[in-house]
């Protein structure tokens, strides 16, 4: 069987992979019968001298044919690599034949496997005494000088080889660790990331370290590593080995029906297939498998949602539901790795040992060798996924790109010894090699640049270490829309793609920068998103700005024309008041400072929502005070339009259809002219008659075009968790917000005009005085502008060159 | 709308004459206020501030005016403190650091119950004081008590300075006596609330020297790192913080010399019962004491003692007090000192002067009571002192050595004069024959609790290579396994000590 491992060309940086294999909880006790170890032709090895075949010596009991078939450990599917579109590793090796190799039984179910020496012996090619030099580490088996021999003393009389000494287990979280990266349940070594090597791909390709310790207590040179009480990852802390998330798909202690297809009632099926069954044919398939080998995978996803239910920790936290539409769980509970991990990997030029140029992230001074240099620690970047459940989320990737020279019309991979030596003394770069490839016989050599996404599930963090700050991403750095560094140049000026087969989405172009830097410019608007305090429509906000500013340069100028006038003398109103009239009732004055009060205070929260950098009030804060008051308004308008209706003070909005323009430009002419030479007001103010024509007509706008457009946009964009649909109908937050936000602009507007205006009455405060305590002074000196009483009649004295 | 044209003096008012503004004003305020109030609150954690129980500290009276002196003896310093402090000297007459023994108690299996405490009970560090009173009473709060005529009742020999010195220079010396050169006058004018140093003066040395005993009393609490010890090093607590006392009565329980739990410290008295935001810890507090968790070591700076073996005394060898003294053996000390584990309800059972042991077997001085089916027992971190000491072959009950004084064995290095003269004091038969048994003792450890982020973890528990031997415990493995012990959980937490 030709099987192809993806560690055996030492010359890789990173390794391919699956995910390891897991079966059962570890368990203490050794139920494993005495068995022989047989060779290839079923003979024992003690009679035989021949190497352990683990495929004869298991496959008396244990169907290997069913577990060689249903694994992705046994072959990883490494022969496809050689042809580009399948290429989805970020080195384009040309896998090497190991002959004789089977799948290794006791790599994953020994407590101490001899990996180096597999290794080594796979190197050599002598594929058919890897399984045997992996039980290196007993005494079952001896390396003498030249040849691996068996030793009797480790069998009993019947040719067995004694339990103890074999120790068969269930795989435990450091078999997993040979090939998967720093893994383990270690507390008293400290962690360290000395030797790291093709073996620890998961922790060069994602940065992830799987171990239960504190990283205060680790020996890595880690920036702020005191601080870092938390462990490395919260479920190797809490007593979790690989098997007990990943394991086999047909485990009768976990293999469960999803909820959705199970009989709606059924709480638990306890129908499980036997335990001898299983033994017998244990799929090595496990539950949250990659996918990105290129291979169907097999349909069992895996969700943090199988074992947590988030709502009663998340409570805390305002929309958690829309939160956890958006982001995966990992978003926010990995928010950091602390160590390093590969970023980019430079083919198109090796060195003479065939290696490529690797650059790392998480270093704070560029990493040259992982053990020691200062670890800063990598932010993972988000892309967009589409998950089980049918929702696309953004979820935590580390990006490897990697440049690689292809070759024909079918862009093929070339050969990487035939790069090594082109490459050799390749000071003069790109073009010398090309040139030097064509002159070796490869056909229109090109470079290809390619991103690989590696999804980042461990180092768990919870509690206070995972992301709680609500302006990580609601701020302008957000975080779901920062820059990612891919390298700092591009061999070949070549721009390099995400892999078709990634599963994720890019949220945005992948850019060269002028000095060379190859840069991944995420957008939030490619995912659909509106992230509030981030996201903003530039002409809205320009468009309410500039009402907001005009506004105010009106109320200035005409405000400062009125103090002038009156400085000068003018003739202001006549100052005698008349009796106290009761103009404002106890309800009109609550409605409308409570409404006041409540704009105002939504005015201040809403632009700290909108701008996260005003830094008046804490994100959370803002929001939540934001809604009740939201709320509140809603409410206060509701009473609002029943007391109106019902007491019949609805008239006093509603202009008069009669000689309502005329009256209005009257009005107008006062405010623009008028009021300045001290002209009474065209309008007698009157409790039955309280508003002038243009006062009503700016309050049915405001009251019934604006402020319901407030409110309800508002209202959407609060359930916008709760009826994702009706939002969706509308345009989504995307088109929602921006028109609220430019609503609150009006609203701030019209604020600062009513102000002003309120201040034309008899004294500057003689109105505002009014709505406060009820009471106003009527000028003597009636004018009015009596609907009734028009077409020419008005009472009092005027003269001719005061009407219209 | 009416159009009232009433004077302002007649604006609107509400029934007790309020301006109507002002009922707007305040309607307005609340309608704004209260839905926001309700709504930001109840985000609570737990309910914990131990700042709240922490009682005020007595503040330092100047006493320089008030004790002039000069005084000759300790007595005389005393006599001066009672013309104000009229009521303490018998207040302190009542107290277990006065008596050196408690209340009668019942011990299980004993049909009378016994009066106990460092005045008659054996341990296996110096093992016990009869005949040995004057070295030993150089901790005892009081001056004379060099025999056994000691009077219990003479106010006059309570010994102030020593828990209320501020002056730094008070020691006492053999007999309780005030030690030669110390100026006494200057030591009644300092005095005040006692400090880590009055209390450690004694309660670090015990066994013979700085941190042999407890393991997590020594010296280096006097000014602990906040590492050591986060309550007396981050917190700069004093000893009687915790130890509150009432009328000099210390709240305070040492397994060594009482058995009962009542008037005990408790983690409780000032934290929360389920003071972890994690429910997963929470839910391990009612078989796991807090101190198992938040102790991970102790004699974290100095080296405690762990085994005494008095039979290797008298031999001429080279000294060192860490290894070996002629006078008092071979002993093994340990720094960082991991502890053992057991259940614990707060009550202990005692060897008792007189009874009989089993000389092929280790004997249990003081072993705590609990088990996995008590429910009101914890899995607690012990300190064990393991020691080989003398016993009467004939009659099988461990032996008072006269160690201390003229005939002593510190002086002759006679075994069996020393045991005669220590069974003339105790009152035990001395065959005369004697051997020498292995006996442990166990230490309850409260001490040097260290900060949070140094609390063990899981795997510190729960995994092959964990502290804690499940099956001793009387687990059938695991409990992340096997699941917890199904015990009743008591009404109230009681914990270690009584109803809250």
């Amino acid at each position: 069987m030709r099987v192809l491992l993806q560690l055996s060309v030492l010359a890789l940086m990173i390794a391919l992979g699956a995910e390891a294999a897991g079966a059962q909880v570890a368990a203490e006790a050794r139920i494993h019968p005495r068995i022989p170890l047989l060779d290839a032709q079923g003979v024992n090895v003690l009679r035989s001298g021949n190497p352990v075949s683990p495929i004869t010596t298991c496959g008396d009991c244990h169907d290997t044919d069913y577990i060689t078939t249903h694994t992705v450990h046994g072959d990883p599917g490494l022969e496809a690599l050689t042809s580009p579109p399948q290429a989805v590793s970020s080195r384009p090796w040309t896998p090497p034949e190991v002959e004789g190799a089977e799948m290794n039984c006791f790599l994953c179910h020994t407590p101490s496997p001899a990996n180096e020496a597999r290794l080594e012996v796979m190197a050599r090619g002598e594929g058919m005494w890897a399984a045997t030099a992996t039980l290196g580490n007993t005494s079952i088996v001896r390396w003498e000088g030249d040849a691996w021999r068996w030793n009797p003393a480790a069998f009993d009389d019947e040719g067995n080889v004694q339990d103890t000494l074999l120790a068969l287990q269930s795989p435990k979280t450091q078999n997993c660790a040979q090939c998967h990266g720093i893994a383990g349940d270690e507390m008293s070594r400290p962690v360290v990331f000395q030797g790291l090597g093709p073996g620890d791909w998961q922790t060069l390709s994602r940065g992830e370290v799987i171990s239960p310790q504190r990283i205060s207590e680790s020996g890595v040179n880690l920036v702020g590593k005191e601080g870092l009480t938390r462990s490395w990852d919260v479920h190797a802390e809490r007593l979790l080995e690989c098997a007990n998330c990943h394991f086999s798909v047909n485990n009768p202690i976990y293999r469960a029906e999803s909820r959705e297809t199970q009989p709606e009632g059924l709480i638990f099926d306890s129908r499980r297939m036997p335990l001898g069954a299983y033994l017998q044919r244990p799929s090595h398939n496990f539950a949250g498998q990659s996918r990105f080998t290129g291979q169907t995978r097999p349909a069992e996803p895996l969700s943090c949602e199988s074992c947590h239910d988030p709502e009663p920790t998340h409570r805390w936290l305002p929309y958690a539901q829309r939160h956890m539409e958006t982001l995966t769980c990992q978003v926010c509970h990995t928010p950091k790795l602390h160590s390093v991990s590969v970023e980019s990997v430079d083919w198109t030029a090796l060195n003479e040992n065939g290696e490529p140029g690797v650059t790392w992230r998480g270093c704070a001074a560029g990493c040259e060798t992982a053990a020691t240099d200062l670890v800063e620690g990598v932010e993972p970047t988000l892309l967009l996924r589409r998950e089980a459940d049918g929702e696309t989320r953004l979820a935590p990737y580390n990006l490897v790109t990697s440049w690689y020279w292809v070759a024909g019309p079918e862009g093929e991979a070339v050969d990487l010894e035939l790069v090594r030596r082109a490459s050799l003394g390749s000071a003069a770069g790109i073009e010398a090699v090309e040139a030097r490839l064509r002159e070796m016989g490869v056909g229109d050599p090109r470079i290809k640049g390619e991103i690989q996404p590696y999804p980042i599930h461990h180092s768990v963090a919870t509690g206070d270490w995972a992301t709680r700050d609500c302006q990580t991403c609601h701020e302008e750095n957000s975080r779901l829309a920062r820059a990612v560094h891919l390298s700092d140049h591009a061999p070949g000026g070549v721009v390099p793609h995400l892999v078709e087969t990634a599963e994720a989405e890019m949220i945005g172009p992948v850019e060269r920068r002028p000095e060379g830097q190859v840069v991944y410019a995420p957008r939030t608007s490619e995912a659909g998103l509106y992230v509030l305090g981030h996201d903003y429509v530039r002409w809205a906000n320009a468009l309410g700005i500039f009402a907001v500013l005009a506004t105010l340069l009106g109320v200035a100028v005409h405000g400062f024309l009125r103090w002038r006038a009156a400085r000068e003398g003018v003739e202001g109103s006549p100052e005698e008041e008349g009796p106290p009239v009761y103009m404002y009732t106890t309800y009109e004055r609550i409605w409308h400072w409570l409404q006041a009060l409540a704009i105002i205070l939504l005015l201040l929260t809403g632009i700290e929502i909108h701008v996260t950098r005003m830094g008046i009030l804490d994100f959370a804060l803002a929001v939540r005070v934001h809604n009740v008051l939201g709320f509140l308004v809603l409410a206060n308008a509701i009473f609002a339009a029943f007391f109106h209706l019902a007491s019949g003070e609805i008239q006093q909005y509603l202009p008069r259809p009669q000689g309502f323009f005329g009256q209005a430009i009257r009005q107008a002419q006062y405010y623009l002219g008028g009021i300045f030479r001290g002209e009474p007001h065209p309008f007698e103010k009157r409790p039955d008659r309280k508003l002038n024509p243009l006062q009503q007509v700016t309050y049915l706008m405001i009251l019934n075009v604006l402020l319901p457009l407030q409110v309800v946009t508002g209202i959407l964009i609060w359930g916008a968790q709760r009826w994702p649909a009706v939002d969706g109908m509308l345009g989504g937050l995307t088109f929602l917000a921006p028109l609220h936000a430019f609503g609150a602009w009006m609203f701030a507007a019209f604020l600062l005009m009513h102000v002003y205006l309120t201040t034309t009455g008899p004294t500057p405060l003689a109105h505002l005085q009014a709505m406060v305590v009820g009471w106003e002074g009527t000028e003597t000196d009636e004018r009015t502008m009596d609907p009734v009483a028009e077409a020419g009649t008005r009472r009092g004295t005027e003269t001719a060159s005061e009407t219209a | 709308m009416s159009n009232d044209s009433r004077p302002s003096s007649e604006a609107p008012k509400t029934r007790d004459g309020t301006p109507g503004w002002v009922f707007v004003a305040l309607v307005v305020v609340a309608a704004i206020f209260v839905p926001l109030v309700i709504s930001l609150s109840g985000e609570e954690g737990p309910d914990n501030d131990p700042w709240a129980h922490v009682e005020p500290r007595p503040p330092k009276t100047d006493h320089t005016e008030l004790m002039p002196g000069p005084y000759e003896t300790g007595p005389e310093v005393t006599r001066a403190c009672l013309e104000c402090h009229e009521d303490e000297g018998q207040e302190v007459l009542q107290t277990a650091h006065w008596r050196w023994e408690g209340e009668p108690v019942r011990l299980p299996g004993r049909e009378e119950p016994v009066r106990m405490g460092k005045k008659n009970v054996i341990n296996n560090f110096c093992i016990a004081i009869q005949s040995n009173w004057s070295a030993c009473s150089a901790c005892h709060v009081g001056y004379g008590w060099v025999d056994e005529s000691f009077d219990f009742s003479q106010e006059e020999q309570v010994d102030c300075l020593v828990c209320h010195d501020h002056s730094g220079q008070y020691a006492k010396a053999a007999g309780g006596y005030p030690a030669e050169g110390v100026d006494l006058a200057a030591a009644a004018q300092s005095v005040g609330p006692p400090t880590r140093d009055n209390c450690g003066g004694c309660h670090f040395r015990g066994g013979g020297g700085n941190a042999v005993k407890h393991g997590d009393l020594d010296a280096t609490l006097a000014n602990p790192r906040p590492r050591v010890d986060v309550h007396m090093g981050t917190h700069d607590l004093v000893c009687v913080d915790c130890h509150e006392t009432e009328d000099h009565d210390m709240k305070g329980r040492a397994l060594s010399v009482s058995v009962t739990n009542t008037n005990e410290v408790e983690c409780m008295d000032c934290h929360a019962a389920e003071p972890h935001e994690d429910t997963r810890l929470n839910s391990h507090v009612a078989s796991v004491a807090c101190e198992t968790c938040h102790i991970p070591q102790v004699a974290i700076r100095e080296a405690t003692k762990t085994h005494w073996d008095w039979a290797e005394a008298g031999q001429d060898l080279p000294e060192d007090t860490h290894e070996y003294l002629k006078t008092k053996g071979r002993f093994e000390y340990e720094q960082g000192l991991v502890p053992e584990y057991f259940w614990f309800n707060g009550r202990g059972d005692r060897y008792l002067m007189g009874d009989t042991i089993d000389p092929s077997e280790p004997t249990e001085l003081n072993p705590p009571l609990g088990s996995l089916r008590d429910p009101e027992a914890r899995i607690w971190p012990f300190k064990v002192h393991r020691a080989t000491q003398p016993y009467d072959a004939i009659h099988k009950t461990l032996m008072v050595p006269k160690t201390v004084g003229e005939g002593g064995y510190w002086t002759d290095f006679d075994w069996d004069q020393a045991l005669r003269l220590g069974a003339r004091a105790t009152g035990l038969p001395y065959s005369g024959e004697f051997d020498f048994t292995s006996t442990v003792m166990y230490w309850p450890l409260s001490h040097m609790v260290q900060p949070v982020d140094q609390a063990l973890q899981c795997r510190d528990c729960h995994s092959p290579e964990g502290r804690m031997d499940w099956q001793a415990l009387g687990y059938p493995g695991d409990p992340a396994q096997w699941g917890s012990r199904e015990v009743e959980r008591p009404t109230t937490l009681a914990g270690i000590g009584g109803e809250r």
